[in-house]
């Protein structure tokens, strides 16, 4: 595995080496700023837009350095068709959940605070190694869905249901990338946190029935507008699967408005989307939180959010088949929030 | 690699941190004094922070833990004053973190031997 380690602290960088050498990753190449990182990656690879794999496997990047920061340079990485899915580890001193948040936005796959623990770099890189192949698998069953389109009805079921990453839709990270972040936050930082979960109202219908493509990009779609509505926040937003959105809200930044459909509405209205123009019916779950008393539970904040859309999603189901609620193309404009 | 000259290396790496953290030591004591003089120096306090942020990567893991607990208490209670967070850091609170930073600077370096307290 060929490792570029940039930090603008030469002994940093010299320790590192030396304890990755130690753990078998004996392919590392130090560098000291993030544009001396970007010179090198120009001159081993070019800038060849169609080149899908770079010479690099993973980076770990420090964030705070004289000049273009890890942050900027992360996403200027990740932004490299042959860099899209590699592992980029930041290695940073500050550990504060701005930095954390802003790191994982721009497209980091992991987050270790210095001083680090050498086997736990090991471990991390591993790991994120694993969730990358984990990423492109489940692309690759997607494009193959796509492009045999004769999948059996287990393997449809299963990208429907899968975490598909929604990419180009900023703040979108993976599940596991949302995992990774919210380990890093201290206690009193997750205690003030809260997820919200977004389910596309029609997404079962419309995987049955539109071509793979179209889907997607109508997850995209839902993606932007949630994006768009909590613009004023600090949050992550993951696709779980099955349709199903969770954004994770840092709540002790601006408040959070307390009519979310409102908000969602509006945000509708930024991305874009003309009124009367069909797209997709978003359901907004209740906002949960992990109560003081009890342990730090990341998960169960995430699956509380599912669970309440999800509840959501099928009582209004049921209603809307009384009433007519949804319109017979079943994709008109319409927002489902509230108790 | 052997374990030896793995820990060879590593030692290298404390020597180097040491005699490195001789004049940072130096700059450190002039900025402070810069900064005790004329409150709204803050480049100096930038400088001082920039240095403490680096000691508090590397101290703990070249055997000084002490010292990087101590750099990173200067680095965040400087980087919380220096955004305007006087609610959460006051002005005492930045002179005390720095004061405890330099004697644990000192600490190390008048130790023949290079081991802190931690």
């Amino acid at each position: 595995m060929k490792i570029l380690s940039v930090d603008d602290d030469d002994l940093i960088l010299e320790l590192l080496a030396e304890n990755l050498t130690k753990l078998g990753f004996e392919d590392v190449v130090p560098v000291q700023s993030a544009q001396s990182a970007l010179d090198l990656i120009y001159a081993l690879d070019g800038d060849s837009e169609d080149l899908e794999v770079g010479t690099f496997d993973c980076f770990l990047l420090d964030i705070q350095m004289p000049g273009m920061d890890g942050i900027e340079l992360c996403q200027r990485i990740r932004a490299m068709p042959a860099y899209k899915y590699t592992p980029i580890l930041m290695v940073t001193t500050l550990s504060d959940r701005q930095h954390i948040e802003k790191a994982f936005a721009a497209g980091a796959t992991d987050y270790i605070t210095k001083p680090f623990d050498e086997i736990e770099v090991g471990a991390r890189i591993r790991l994120a190694k694993l969730l990358v192949n984990e990423q492109r698998r489940g692309l690759q069953a997607y494009f193959l869905a796509s492009v045999v389109n004769s999948s059996s009805g287990d393997d449809k079921t299963a990208l429907f249901q899968s975490p598909v990453v929604v990419e180009g839709v900023e703040k979108v990270v993976d599940v596991l990338v949302l995992e990774n972040f919210l380990l890093q936050l201290s206690r009193k930082e997750l205690h003030q946190s809260a997820a919200i979960a977004f389910k596309y109202f029609a997404a079962q219908d419309a995987f049955d029935t539109l071509p793979e493509e179209e889907y997607f990009e109508r997850l995209e779609m839902v993606a932007r507008v949630i994006t768009q509505s909590f613009k004023e926040s600090k949050f992550l937003l993951t696709h779980f699967g099955c349709g199903i959105f969770v954004a994770v809200i840092d709540r002790s930044g601006p408040p959070v408005q307390k009519n979310i459909g409102q908000l969602i509405s509006k945000g509708a209205a930024k991305a874009g989307i003309e009124s009367g123009e069909a797209w997709p019916a978003i359901v907004v779950g209740d906002m949960v939180e992990i109560p003081i008393s009890q342990r730090d539970d990341f998960r169960s904040l995430l699956l509380d959010a599912t669970a309440s859309v999800a509840k959501k999603s099928t009582h209004l189901g049921e209603k809307a088949e009384k009433s007519a609620l949804i319109s017979p193309k079943g994709l008109k404009y319409k927002i489902f929030s509230g108790s | 690699m052997g374990v030896s000259e793995h820990n060879k290396v590593v030692s290298g790496i404390r020597e180097k941190f040491i005699a490195r953290l001789a004049g940072q030591h130096e700059r450190c004591q002039q900025l402070d004094r810069d900064w005790q003089s004329r409150a709204d120096n803050l480049e100096s306090l930038e400088e001082l922070c920039a240095i403490a942020h680096k000691i508090a990567g590397l101290a703990k893991s070249v055997g000084f833990p002490d010292l990087g607990a101590a750099a990173f208490q200067a680095d965040s209670n400087i980087r919380k004053w220096l955004k305007d967070d006087h609610t959460m850091t006051s002005e005492e609170d930045v002179a005390t973190a720095i004061k405890g930073f330099l004697e644990h600077c000192n600490l190390v370096l008048s130790d023949d031997s290079g081991n802190d307290q931690g």
